[in-house]
Order: structure tokens, then C-alpha cells, then sequence
């Protein structure tokens, strides 16, 4: 752990910039057709559920992810199950890395090999992490008020614009609650809600501690409510066919923007929303890997920045062979390595907490009694 | 250590190199318009694009006659497929085609009969189209020589297409103006149908590729945007005819503004009314497990012309006037409503608006909206408000 701090304003900074990230770009809930914004907002039910989980677990070991899980789980079986999470982290950091360079190649860089456009990106990560995470911090606090700006001004255009037509909306739950519940449990909760277990790595560097919890909540509802909206804002301007077919809806829905024929062609919003949300999701993955390698191993984390963004960088290469295998791949990954990393193991870690917690509350006494 | 500091400037040098893929701005062809036909025997796309000439449209728009060079020119090519077709036009064009900029693409109506999936396939997948770009079928002539017909008063084609859809639009109100995503997304929904504006050659067609055309203070060929296709699963079925086309947009809520001529009964008078406001809403209702569909429309205009004599302070007048524009209107949203239910294509939409209002017996309706929408019984209810009969001097 490196000596820092996080004001209770940039850890709210990060966790919306994490949050809408990429998720505000990829065709959020679609699975679910007209429904899908209700499946979001299901989403965020459980992300908030989540995201209780992983704060009783820092509540009750107030350390960096690793070092509790070896608290609760003992040096070797909590050792290995925190490499676990290092590749899971590294995992995470590269699969938004993939997704920013496949955005900006089918979009405006055709001819750009991709590996070009993340390694640019990589390369200023890893500056910013070598720098540490007051950096990240001050960057977010930054960007935040760019997004901001970024989000008010392209609803005001698609909104002026009168291309919605919320009858695209309507009807109401016309395939019935089941493809809105599946879609909700893991696709719209586990990504991106359940990804802020690597949260749980900055927690210790947040003064006030107090504030976690309600910024935690209420970013996570704030996200949930903008994602919810942009989800219900492709399905009104586009329909529901396009919307699920589209490879990046909010950018076709911003692409129809015509406003006299004057305000036109702002598809660069989009890219830039998607450009900001994705450096801060691959830099919160690629810290929380770095922070979480150096508590377990004990090295200055400052050592492994460069190593690790190669990793990184390979691994975003390799992941996936084409665009579809990677869309698909997430799909898939949210049912299984998502899962289970963000889901059922912190869930099982804290009911472990809870029982050592008894036992040791039941043998205190009977220590005193002997 | 001094070293480092001064080469450090040149490392960034190659970050600073801009896009991979540039192109500059003079090796750009902007492509303005599109012309797909398709030829039956050799089974190729013949594409044709029209190219702007970047320097004669300065002169142009100075309003100066550039009368010895044309502000277009026009490149034709060949393949199998769309794709390479634009791409092997290349072998013409001395700069490489953006397709970013396009205003319109026109298909021959063999394109609208047999092959209009795989050209909204392929505006979807390629990066530049953009989805509002105008689509337009050419009626009586091959798309190839629509794009070729130039125009006065605007002498950029694609202006002069755009130009007369607008102001159809909001003057006559006999089109709507048709882009890709409405295209496509009356392909994807099930209770709906493609429609595409028609271009109509008046005059000789042969006259009208070149200066030729605009010598005279009448061009030897106008291009006339008018007509819509009708389509049914996604292929061309009939034409409406320019005096029920009105009646779509109408009953789409896309009209804004027309002008209505009632003829008086017994006599050869007859009285303009300009069509100022118009809302159409539709609702719809099951009975005996088949749906009814109600149109209202409440409409508001000024007597424009009048051959006889109206007394405008004589509120029976007045609203027997009223009750004849709603008949008449009534008439023709009917006999629109007939069409589009012989051809078996719901162009109206209809299908759409009985899923938001009635989605559970839209079930069992979903798989052949096209025989349910023809026996369908369809109520139209006109309301008509004259609000003022003129100034007269």
C-alpha cells in the first residue's frame, strides 16, 4: 500500500466514471428488448446489494482486498485465493482495454491496428498509476465535470433534435418479467456493479472513512439511474430491433442527431464519453492488480507498473481473436469469471468472517471461564 | 543526463504524427449522391457516384454562372456486390471516394423490387453512410440517370433533390421525407411496412445531363420528387399516386401543410382551403378477436381561393364548408386506406399501434399482420375548424 488519500469527492469521482465507464456505450441491457432500462434498474438493486457485501467485508478488516482475504482465509489458502484476484483484476483491466480499441477501430479508426490504439492508452495509464493514486484521484476530479458536460449537452441535442419517440417504450413488459429478471442477474448487475470489487483496494486510502458507505449507495444509484435512461434513450430513438443489434447504440442514436442542419455529426461525444469512462475502468483494474500483487508479495507496487501494462496490453491482444468472440466472450464472462469474483466469493468470504467472528466471540468467554 | 532532456522532444515526435490512416483533404473525393441500379443480365450493381468538384462550387455558390464547368461530375462502376462496386470505382476516381457527406441514394425500382435488403445491409455495416441519409426510388427512368440530370436555380444535384423534398414537405405535404433508419426500422418491426419516395424525369431525359439542360428559361428536364412506393416484405408492390399521398402523410401526422380544393355541390364552383394544422390520432380496439381501427383527425386551415361568393360572417356558411373539407379529406384518407389494404402493405402502421395498445392480441396477429390488416375494418373521423377566410383588399 502506498501512502495516499482520497477525498470523499474523488472517490465519488471514480466510482461514477467506473461505473458508466464502458457500460454507458455497449448496448446496456438490450437483452432484455423494450424492457431493458427496467432490467438496469433491477441491476442497480443488486449493485447496491453487492456493494454492501464488500463493505462489511472492509468494516469488519479495514485492509487492502488481499490481506483480508488472508485474514479471513489464513497466509496459503488466502494467498491463493488473492493471486486469484490478481489475474481477475488483470482480466478485468484488459477486457476494457479491448473494448476501447475496438470502439474507436469500427468507428473512425479503420485502418489503425488495434494494438496501436491501446498501447497509446496503456502508456498513459501506466504513467498515472506510477504516479500513484492521488493522481488518479485529481484526474477524476477533472474528468468528472468533462463527462458531465459531455452528458448534458448530448441529451439536450438528442432531445432537441425530436427523434425520440418513446412509443418505441411502449408496450410495457410485452414479453412478461422473465427476459427483464435474466437480464438483470448477471448481465445489467454484475457488470458494472458488481466490477466495483476492486474498490475494495482504495477503501483504506478514503479520509473520511464515514463516507464510503452513503457515496458508495448513492453513486451507485446515480448510475444506475443514468444508465437506466440511456438505455430507455437508444430503445426510444432507435427502436428495439436497432438498439439490439447496433454494436455501440448510444453512438447511432447520437449519429442521428440533426438539429436545422446546423448541430450535426456529434458522434465525438460518444467516443470521448467512451474514451474518458474506459481509462478510468482499465487504470481502477490495473491499480487494484498492482496494489493487491504488492500487499501479497510485498514489493513497491512502483516496480511492477511496467510489467504489468505489458501484460496487460498482450493479454487485451489475445483475448479475443475478433470483435464478436470479445462481445461474446463478455457475455459469457459475466456468468462465469464475473461471477464469481465479484459475487460468490466475496459472499462466501463474508459469511467465513462472520462465523470466525463467532467462534472467536465464543471462546473468549470460555478462555476467561478455564 | 542533458542528452535525455533534449532527445525527449524527439520521442514525442512520433506521437505527434496524427492518424494512422490520414487522408488529406485534397485527395478526398466527396461523394454527394448515389444512383444503384442493377443490371439483370451481367447480375452487377451499377453504381453511379456523383462526385463533388470542390472548386467549382466556390464559383457557384458566389453566385457567379460557372457555366463552363459543372460543379459535379459523375463516376460509374460495376460489381457484384455494393461494396465492390464503391470500391472498385477507384479505378476512375483520381481521389478516394468519402461517403460521409452523402445526401441522397436513389434506387432503380429493380433494386426496390429485389434487392433492397442487401443495400440496407450494406448502409448498416459501412462505417461512413449515416443512417439520415434520403433514400428515393427512380421511377420512370434508371437511378443512373436521375443522378445525371443536373438542375438550375441549384446546381449541385443533391441540393436540388433535397431542396424540392423539403419544400414538398412542408408546402404540399404530398411526401415524407424517408431516411435510412425509418427504412430499416419498418424492416425490423413486424406491424409495419417500407415506403419510399418516388423521382419522377419530366421532359426529355436525354437533355438534361449537362449545361444543355438549363439554356433555357425552361430545363428539358425537371426532376420532380413525388410519389411513394409501397412495399411488402421488402419488395416493391404499387405505387400511390400522387393525389393520395396527401392521405399518408396525413394520417402519419407528417403533413404540414397542403392546399384542398372542394368542389360546391350543384354547381362548378369551387373553394381552396390552405391546411395550416393537422393532428391524426389513432386508436384501436378488438372485437370478436379482430381489430378495429379508429382515425381522427382534426384539421385546421384558411380559405385561400374561392370562386364564389363567401359571406365569412355567416357561421352557417362557414360550417358547411367546414363539413364538405371533412367529407372530402375523409374521401381521400378512405380511398388511401383501401389502397394500402389491397396491396396487403401497412404502410400506415397500424400494425405498430394495435402492439402498444392491445399487446397480448397482438400475439396472435403478429405472424400475419398482412391478411388481419386487410380485413381489418378501419373508421376514419374527420374534424375540420375554418379559422379565417382570408384578407381580403
Amino acid at each position: 500500500m502506498e501512502k495516499a488519500k482520497l477525498s470523499a469527492f474523488q472517490l465519488f469521482a471514480l466510482l461514477v466514471l467506473f461505473q458508466l465507464g464502458t457500460a454507458v456505450v455497449v448496448g446496456f441491457g438490450v437483452n432484455a428488448g423494450k424492457d431493458g432500462w427496467l432490467a438496469v434498474l433491477l441491476g442497480m438493486g443488486l449493485g447496491l446489494i453487492f456493494f454492501l457485501i464488500y463493505y462489511t467485508l472492509f468494516k469488519l478488516y479495514p485492509k487492502p482486498l488481499t490481506s483480508l482475504i488472508q485474514a479471513i482465509l489464513g497466509k496459503y489458502v488466502g494467498g491463493f485465493v488473492g493471486v486469484t484476484y490478481i489475474t481477475y483484476f488483470l482480466y478485468g483491466a484488459a477486457r476494457d482495454l479491448r473494448d476501447v480499441g475496438d470502439l474507436l477501430v469500427t468507428s473512425v479508426y479503420i485502418r489503425t491496428p488495434l494494438i496501436i490504439i491501446m498501447l497509446l492508452h496503456i502508456i498513459a495509464i501506466s504513467y498515472v498509476l506510477y504516479k500513484g493514486i492521488t493522481t488518479l484521484g485529481r484526474i477524476s476530479e477533472i474528468y468528472i465535470m468533462v463527462i458531465i458536460l459531455l452528458g448534458l449537452f448530448g441529451n439536450l441535442f438528442v432531445i432537441v433534435s425530436g427523434t425520440i419517440d418513446l412509443n418505441n417504450l411502449r408496450p410495457l413488459l410485452d414479453e412478461g418479467w422473465a427476459p427483464v429478471l435474466s437480464t438483470a442477474y448477471p448481465l445489467t448487475s454484475v457488470f458494472p456493479f458488481g466490477e466495483l470489487i476492486c474498490f475494495t483496494v482504495l477503501f483504506p486510502y478514503v479520509e473520511p472513512k464515514k463516507v464510503i458507505l452513503p457515496i458508495g449507495l448513492s453513486s451507485i444509484c446515480i448510475c444506475g439511474i443514468i444508465l437506466a435512461y440511456t438505455t430507455a434513450l437508444n430503445i426510444a430513438v432507435l427502436g428495439v430491433d436497432i438498439a439490439e443489434t447496433s454494436t455501440f447504440p448510444l453512438f447511432t442514436t447520437v449519429s442521428l442527431v440533426n438539429i436545422y442542419e446546423f448541430i450535426q455529426r456529434i458522434d465525438a461525444v460518444v467516443v470521448l464519453t467512451l474514451f474518458v469512462g474506459a481509462f478510468f475502468k482499465t487504470s481502477l483494474f490495473f491499480y487494484a492488480a498492482l496494489i493487491s500483487t504488492a500487499e501479497l508479495f510485498k514489493v513497491d507496487f512502483k516496480k511492477l507498473v511496467l510489467p504489468f501494462a505489458v501484460i496487460i496490453l498482450l493479454l487485451a491482444t489475445v483475448i479475443a481473436k475478433d470483435f464478436a468472440e470479445h462481445i461474446l466472450e463478455g457475455q459469457e464472462s459475466l456468468y462465469s469469471i464475473h461471477a464469481l469474483f465479484a459475487v460468490f466469493i466475496p459472499f462466501f468470504l463474508l459469511i467465513f468472517a462472520y462465523i470466525k467472528k463467532m467462534v472467536n466471540n465464543e471462546r473468549k468467554p470460555m478462555d476467561q471461564t478455564s | 543526463m542533458y542528452t535525455r532532456k533534449y532527445l525527449l522532444p524527439f520521442a514525442a515526435l512520433f506521437l505527434l504524427s496524427g492518424c494512422w490512416n490520414v487522408v488529406e483533404i485534397e485527395d478526398v473525393a466527396f461523394v454527394t449522391a448515389i444512383g444503384v441500379d442493377y443490371d439483370q443480365e451481367a447480375e452487377q450493381y451499377l453504381l453511379t457516384l456523383q462526385v463533388i468538384n470542390p472548386a467549382t462550387v466556390a464559383e457557384t455558390e458566389s453566385g457567379i454562372a460557372a457555366a463552363d464547368r459543372l460543379p459535379v461530375t459523375n463516376f460509374v462502376s460495376t460489381g457484384s456486390s455494393l461494396l465492390e462496386a464503391v470500391r472498385s470505382a477507384s479505378k476512375r476516381i483520381p481521389r478516394e471516394p468519402f461517403l460521409g457527406h452523402v445526401q441522397h441514394v436513389i434506387l432503380s425500382e429493380d433494386i426496390a423490387r429485389d434487392h433492397l435488403v442487401e443495400v440496407l445491409d450494406y448502409i448498416r455495416r459501412y462505417h461512413e453512410i449515416r443512417l439520415t441519409t434520403k433514400v428515393f426510388i427512380a421511377k420512370n427512368s434508371s437511378a443512373q440517370t436521375v443522378v445525371d440530370t443536373v438542375q438550375a436555380l441549384e446546381l449541385i444535384p443533391a441540393r436540388a433533390v433535397r431542396g424540392k423534398t423539403q419544400t414538398n414537405h412542408s408546402l404540399w405535404g404530398s411526401i415524407i421525407e424517408v431516411e435510412f433508419i425509418d427504412i430499416i426500422s419498418a424492416y425490423k418491426s413486424k406491424g409495419r411496412e417500407i415506403f419510399i419516395n418516388g423521382v419522377i424525369l419530366e421532359g426529355n431525359k436525354e437533355k438534361g445531363k449537362g449545361k444543355e439542360n438549363y439554356e433555357q428559361t425552361q430545363m428539358a428536364t425537371t426532376i420532380v420528387v413525388d410519389q411513394i412506393a409501397l412495399f411488402r416484405d421488402e419488395k416493391l408492390e404499387q405505387w400511390i399516386p400522387s393525389d393520395i399521398t396527401r392521405g399518408l402523410s396525413q394520417i402519419l401526422n407528417e403533413i404540414d401543410s397542403t392546399i384542398v380544393v372542394i368542389p360546391i355541390i350543384d354547381s362548378k364552383e369551387q373553394v381552396s382551403i390552405e391546411l395550416i394544422h393537422s393532428n391524426t390520432s389513432i386508436t384501436t380496439e378488438i372485437k370478436e378477436q379482430r381489430p378495429i381501427i379508429n382515425v381522427h383527425v382534426y384539421q385546421v386551415g384558411n380559405i385561400g381561393e374561392a370562386s364564389v361568393k363567401i359571406d365569412a360572417e355567416s357561421i352557417d356558411e362557414i360550417s358547411q364548408l367546414e363539413d364538405d373539407w371533412s367529407n372530402k379529406t375523409t374521401e381521400d384518407l378512405q380511398s388511401m386506406i383501401t389502397l394500402a389494404q389491397q396491396a396487403g402493405s401497412d404502410v400506415l402502421g397500424f400494425g405498430d399501434i394495435v402492439h402498444i395498445q392491445h399487446p397480448s392480441a397482438w400475439k396472435t396477429y403478429e405472424e400475419n399482420w398482412a391478411d388481419h390488416f386487410q380485413q381489418c375494418e378501419v373508421n376514419v373521423q374527420v374534424e375540420s375548424v375554418i379559422r379565417r377566410s382570408g384578407m381580403r383588399f
